[in-house]
């Protein structure tokens, strides 16, 4: 009994043995932080410290205790307290916590963008808001640093790399089709519409080994987890209607739709330099499905269908007549399932399929290109710790393509066939030594099952944060790519093409405002060389071919400075030379311009709730070889001006969010020239006659109504 | 021998029951401590105004939290305040590092309780305030998230009044191109009026406000 008695004593005396305890809290740089959260651990007992990180608490404690001080974005800070230290005041720095937005990220070469603010964004509405962008990724993407657009194919064209070296990823699976098909001199578009994704990343060069057989650019497209709305959407378009319905709840989630298109009022509001036989037409289809799993899992399934159809009159020079017709079928189907298996672990797959039958007549010869791939990707992501993170994967991409010619007389008939298998694997290890340098380290090594090559691709990132609003990255390492089918089926032992980077950049942002410039320098080697052919389009092709881009880009955006108005200024320079295909020097290629630059501002108008949006864009004139002069590729073409907008006015029709958008292109009517076409023989003269190619499309103007059903 | 045996196994017994006794009495003590500090936090949530008012009492909500970590109630009123906070201040920097508290309390506060409806409510302020910071580029996306977490919240309680009202003030500053306006958001307001006059919560912490707002705002709503 004596000793519950004594255990009373020792209770009461403990609690009347009242403490107090006072101290600052600061930060590194020695700056006082109000509000952070001080208490006793396991107790109701704290304070808050003041403007100037005082705070003062009473506690009753026993002969240690531990004191705790919370404060968000720093790591919490843990200090056992003796009676000895009490008596004195504390000064407790706390260290900012390195899952902060502040911290330093890879950086070098990418532009990254979803829900996250950042002072760059490109969600589908910022897509479809960009002056010029007619609903189209790549026309916006046009208008970023080191990118320029070829007119002609409507491709984008990124730091002197030609169309085919920058690829399209949707989260992570390759897409071999990302433009539609078209007939010559009709700019193609891209096949997916903004508003299947919710962000973009899209790196311009050094990027990460997750992505191979790209030479230049990658362009990674993400789409949603879950749909977060319940509606019905139908759009009234000029070019054709669509509709939409999407349905979810909390684990579920399913969006379908299907579109017509019919290019006939363009060509009716505008002048075009095409014989329409067929003016093109197109069907297309999408279902997209979402399910969660256990382990947060995720079940993401997306399918795309097209269908679509034109004959034209065209003539290649002036006096020539052809009549071309496209018949063209594109599917895309995809399905990824990620999932957590530990705490620290987590898997990412997918599967990809892709088709794309293209059937062309000319005159009377038929040519049928058919391009199946698919696509497999198992990886694993491993959060060592906050400071460690390693990606490693496998990957296998088939490829499939027939291609067969025959003519009207049934004379010729040239099958080809290609059927590739390329293996990868790759393993990537991102180190944040400090909270200010981060290190990224990748290998990627390819093998391809039809030539039987083997390439290895060390890459490396490395960023520093100099302050809290600027950083400074370099990114560097290897790139290779399949030579393109296009040549493989005509010598299938070729080896891959290369290419190596190097980049360094620098960024600043600050209250919605940026400044971003990079400096680069791209070799390449191994590139395909040919001479052309007689019997067949090329002979002697090779991997003899080498190059190099050079050049830097700056970037500005604001969207602080005027209220209501964003805007960003971009300008590219780039200096390149190649010898590859049949030339026989080292020159600027042809699809390279050495200087652009692009303004896209978005200004919205609160009284009359409407959005306009203006984006222009020059293109210093691009080479072209002129079999007149001596010289190789020596003439140039004009510069190319585009002034585009757009406006869209929100309202709203029986309680339904409507948008009713005008959309007009090339706004001046320039008559913009991208190159010129000469005739294969020489006159009597000797002189070879030329005509210029221009867009088959001088202007084009959408007018739509967008409905959104909940 | 046996005697002194049996006296010691007397004399465990009984210290035995004492300590159990003791042991009962702390947790009932730790118990009635919880509801006792809880209303009188609540108490100086209710008579602080300043900013740093407000934030100690959210400090003193955590702490509480620190100690009785199976209760959701104290992260509840913790984030709640950073939200309010939010709401109140101009400076888009200053909202966004009390969005990010909230929403990182809230988060601590989901994992407790994945059911209740006070949560998924505040939840929806949350992205309404997230909103807010940027209209053009976030109103889509925390728009419709916002009005799925009161969708949720209706469904978990379909008796709780604050779903609707919220979402009453959401479409009643709404411009009435897209779909707002007093005259849209009159049913949501009477809605949430009717359910506030029967509204009784679970116990004295539970959450219990809006009431009066909602029916001045209701008042306006009407006198136009």
């Amino acid at each position: 009994m004596k000793s519950i008695v004594s255990l009373f004593l020792f209770l009461f005396s403990v609690s009347l043995m009242g403490q107090t305890i006072s101290g600052h809290i600061f930060d590194k740089h020695n700056k006082p932080l109000p509000s952070a959260n001080i208490y006793i651990k396991g107790t109701y007992n704290g304070a808050t410290s003041d403007t100037s990180g005082y705070f003062l608490l009473q506690t009753s404690m026993h002969d240690s205790c531990m004191l705790v001080v919370s404060f968000l974005g720093y790591e919490s800070y843990n200090l056992l307290l003796t009676k000895s230290l009490v008596k004195k005041a504390l000064k407790i720095t706390l260290t900012e916590s390195t899952n902060s937005l502040d911290e330093v990220i890879i950086s070098a070469g990418t532009f990254e963008a979803g829900e996250k603010k950042r002072a760059v964004t490109l969600n589908p509405i910022e897509i479809a808001t960009t002056g010029g962008s007619d609903g189209d990724i790549y026309n916006v993407l046009a208008t970023f640093p080191g990118v320029q657009k070829q007119g002609e194919t409507g491709k984008i064209i990124v730091r002197g790399g030609e169309a085919d070296e920058s690829k399209t990823y949707i989260d992570g699976m390759l897409v071999s089709s990302p433009y539609t098909s078209t007939t010559p001199d009709l700019p193609a578009r891209g096949r997916f519409e903004p508003f299947m994704f919710s962000g973009v990343m899209f790196s311009t060069g050094g990027y990460s080994a997750e992505y191979g057989q790209a030479l230049s650019s990658v362009l990674e497209l993400k789409t949603p987890a879950l749909f977060e709305e319940d509606m019905l959407s139908i759009s009234l378009i000029n070019v054709g209607p669509g509709i939409s319905y999407t349905r979810h709840n909390d684990t579920r989630a399913f969006s379908g739709g299907v579109n017509y298109n019919n290019l006939f009022p363009y060509f009716l509001m505008s002048k075009s330099n095409l014989n329409w036989i067929k003016i093109p037409e197109s069907y297309s289809g999408k279902l997209h499905y979402r399910q969660k799993t256990k382990n947060s899992g995720l079940i993401k399934s997306d399918f795309n269908i097209s269908h679509g159809n034109s004959i034209l009159d065209y003539s290649e020079m002036s006096d020539e007549y052809q009549r071309i017709g496209l018949e063209n079928t594109n599917m895309y189907a995809k399905t990824n399932y990620n999932s957590e298996l530990t705490d620290k672990w987590i898997m990412k797959t997918g599967v990809a399929f892709n088709r794309n039958i293209d059937k062309k007549e000319f005159n009377n010869d038929k040519l049928n290109e058919n391009l199946q791939s698919a696509h497999f990707r198992l990886g694993f992501t491993n959060y060592y710790n906050k400071n460690i993170t390693l990606k490693i994967g496998l990957e296998d991409y088939l490829l499939d393509y027939s291609f067969n010619y025959v003519t009207s007389d049934l004379n010729t008939n040239i099958p080809l066939n290609t059927t590739d298998n390329i293996n990868s694997c790759y393993v990537e290890n991102d180190l944040r030594i400090t909270k200010k340098l981060a290190v990224r380290l990748g290998l990627r090594g390819e093998y391809s099952s039809l030539t039987e090559n083997v390439s290895l691709s060390p890459r490396t990132s490395i960023a520093y944060k100099i302050n809290k609003a600027s950083q400074l990255s370099f990114a560097g390492g290897s790139f290779s790519q399949q030579s393109h089918h296009a040549y493989l089926k005509y010598n299938p032992s070729l080896n891959f093409e290369k290419a190596q980077h190097y980049i360094l950049n620098y960024q600043a942002e600050k209250d919605n405002r940026m400044f971003r410039t990079e400096v680069y320098y791209k070799k390449y080697n191994s590139l395909v060389t040919f001479t052309p052919g007689i019997q067949k389009e090329y002979e002697n092709i090779q991997n003899t071919g080498t190059g190099y881009a050079r050049g830097f880009d700056l970037f500005i955006k604001d969207s602080k400075t005027i209220s209501y108005l964003d805007f960003y200024a971009s300008y590219s320079f780039v200096d390149s030379k190649r010898k590859f295909k049949d030339y026989p020097t080292a020159v600027c290629p042809e699809f390279v311009s050495k200087h652009n630059f692009n303004l896209a501002s978005k200004y919205w108008i609160d009284k009359i709730h409407s959005q306009l949006s203006l984006t222009y864009s020059y293109a210093k004139g691009r080479p072209y070889n002129n079999p007149n002069s001596d010289q190789f590729m020596s003439s140039k073409t004009m510069d190319w001006h585009d002034l585009s907008g757009n406006i869209s006015y929100i309202t709203n029709i029986s309680g339904n969010l409507t948008v009713v958008h005008l959309s007009v292109s090339n706004i001046l009517g320039k008559e913009n020239i991208y190159a010129y076409r000469f005739s294969r023989q020489p006159d009597n003269s000797g002189f070879y006659s030329s005509t210029p190619i221009k867009s088959g499309l001088e202007r084009s103007v959408i007018i739509g109504v967008f409905i959104s059903i909940d | 021998m046996k005697q002194v045996l049996k006296n010691k196994n007397k004399r465990l017994k009984r210290l035995f029951i004492l300590t159990a006794v003791i042991i009962l009495t702390l947790s009932l003590n730790a118990q009635s401590n919880f509801e006792e500090i809880m209303s009188e936090t609540l108490e100086e949530f209710g008579n602080s105004s300043t900013p740093e008012e407000m934030i100690e009492v959210a400090n003193k909500f955590e702490r509480i939290a620190s100690v009785d970590t199976s209760e959701w109630l104290p992260l509840y009123y913790a984030s709640f305040i950073h939200c309010i906070l939010s709401f109140r201040t101009q400076d888009a920097k200053q909202k966004e590092t009390y969005i990010e508290k909230a929403q990182s309390v809230m988060d601590k506060a989901m994992l407790i309780t994945e059911n209740e409806s006070e949560l998924y409510t505040l939840q929806g302020m949350i992205y309404q305030s997230l909103m807010a910071i940027d209209p053009i580029t976030n109103g889509q996306i925390y728009g419709s998230k916002a009005d799925n977490s009161f969708k949720k919240a209706t469904s978990l309680n379909p008796k709780n009044p604050r779903p609707y009202y919220m979402q009453a003030v959401s479409v009643f500053y709404t411009p009435e191109q897209f779909g707002g306006g007093k005259k849209s958001a009159l049913p949501l307001f009477e809605k949430a009026m009717e359910l506030y006059e029967t509204f009784q919560p679970e116990n004295p912490l539970y959450p219990n406000w809006g009431k009066e707002d909602c029916e001045s705002q209701l008042e306006s709503c009407k006198s136009s």
